[in-house]
């Protein structure tokens, strides 16, 4: 393999509503160039495949994977944080989570209120089999989940 | 968990995504789109490409068009999440955006399904992955795009076995096509042990008007698999609703094709019972 070493790209992105310029390399995914370039440290990298969900993040609104999207890709796009989630909606699962005790470790968390928010904003009206799959995709090890569905469905409407 | 390193260019047309796959000497090359396939496989080094070409910012490669012949044509780079949110009252033919609606909406995860592409899980073909038997089982094309033109190939056909494609090298899936004749009923089912998880067995079953009823295997290990079924037989099959249910089971259990999970009882009886509710749901339109 003669992989080339200088392979580095200049970005430049929106983060939690700032502009951020950085130099990376190719292969950075979009959680190192938060938590390492950024110093975001609330973006959890866990599996760091995509499986477990502790990374997600919104990119132009929409719920990702940051261990498994590339910086590279994010050039020019708006990318928001557990550390950049406000409004409303957020301040009532923040709440929620609480009173709940959604969260033992607290490593799946970020991951989990990204996830929620949005699946709040698209589904308002969720229930709780609804909220079961579809927070499907972030684990956690500590098997809080019955305390984050119930913390989740306490923000949904009706 | 961190890939190898690779240098990154970013195509901002399909020419030059194609002019970019031209290779030099010992160069990997890779085409990455929304990259929720081939991103795990770098961060695991199970991939080590020298050169990756991004097309997911090109622009043709995200539309979705309604034909003059009223097929819809699918640009590659379309993800799962804009086929999970197609608006109701398209102009698309009838039954048809249903079918992407339920399938999109059942892959992974809506984070995985807001970055992964229908063209990227065509060309990476998972045995896993729903879009090789459902676009098989929907009589789609697959165009692709390549240094000596475009060409088209049958969704049946694209797929050759285990991450094994129709592709050659240098060329590039740019779209795919579906036909425009409208679909009666159908059904889609797979068994994940987990929400979201891979499948272990996956069926779909699309019914047209006087076409022979389609009904392909996915989540086989290779290729996705058709299965051959008599409608008239099927029609036959008499009783009470649970005995027809039954009776449907029975027959496929008995059709299903011995290069199914040889020797796998389990595997067996999974793919067939998969297969026989995609059935039944379209033989009830329980969908």
């Amino acid at each position: 393999m003669n992989a080339p070493r200088d392979a580095t790209i200049d970005l430049q992105l929106t983060v939690n509503g700032h502009e951020a310029k950085a130099r990376v390399e190719a292969r950075l995914s979009l959680c190192d160039l938060l938590r390492d370039s950024l110093h975001l440290t609330g973006t959890h990298a866990g599996c760091e495949h995509g499986v477990c969900g502790a990374c997600t993040v919104l990119l132009d609104g929409q719920p990702v994977r940051a261990c498994i999207t590339l910086a590279a890709a994010c050039d020019g796009r708006a990318v928001t944080t557990v550390e950049g989630l406000s409004g409303p909606l957020v301040d009532r699962l923040r709440a929620a989570f609480h009173a709940e005790h959604a969260l033992q470790c607290g490593y799946c968390t970020p991951g989990m209120l990204v996830s929620a928010v949005d699946l709040l904003e698209r589904k308002p009206g969720a229930e709780e089999d609804e909220i079961r799959r579809d927070m499907s995709g972030n684990l956690c090890r500590c098997t809080g989940y019955v305390g984050i569905v119930r913390a989740i469905r306490s923000c949904a409407q009706g | 968990m961190k890939p190898a390193p690779f240098s990154y260019e970013r195509a901002a047309s399909l020419e030059e995504a194609v002019a970019a796959l031209a290779v030099a000497g010992d160069e990997d090359v890779r085409v990455i789109a929304g990259g929720q396939s081939l991103g795990p496989m770098l961060n695991l080094r199970m991939v080590r490409p020298t050169r990756l070409v991004d097309i997911h910012r090109i622009e043709a490669l995200r539309a979705i068009d309604v034909l003059a012949d009223g097929g819809v044509r699918i640009g590659a780079c379309v993800t799962h999440a804009m086929l999970e949110d197609l608006p109701s009252g398209d102009r698309f033919p009838p039954g048809l955006a249903e079918v992407l609606r339920h399938v999109a909406g059942g892959i992974a995860y809506r984070a995985i399904r807001c970055r992964g592409t229908i063209g990227g899980s065509l060309a990476h073909a998972d045995p896993a992955a729903d879009w090789p038997s459902t676009l098989a089982a929907l009589g789609a094309t697959i165009e692709l795009a390549g240094p000596s033109g475009r060409r088209s190939v049958p969704a049946g056909a694209f797929c050759l076995g285990l991450f094994e494609t129709a592709i050659e090298p240098g060329e590039i899936v740019s779209a795919v096509v579906l036909p425009g004749s409208g679909i009666r009923r159908w059904g889609h089912r797979k068994h994940c042990r987990k929400a979201g998880e891979f499948a272990h067995a996956m069926a779909v079953c699309i019914e047209r008007d006087g076409e022979r009823l389609e009904v392909w295997l996915g989540s086989t290990g290779g290729a996705p698999v058709a299965i051959a079924l008599d409608r008239a037989a099927l029609a036959a099959i008499g009783g009470s609703e649970a005995q027809q249910r039954a009776g449907v089971r029975e027959y496929i259990a008995a059709a299903l094709p011995d290069a199914i999970s040889p020797g796998d009882a389990y595997a067996r009886h999974l793919h067939a019972q998969v297969a026989a509710e995609a059935v039944n749901d379209t033989l009830a339109n329980r969908t």
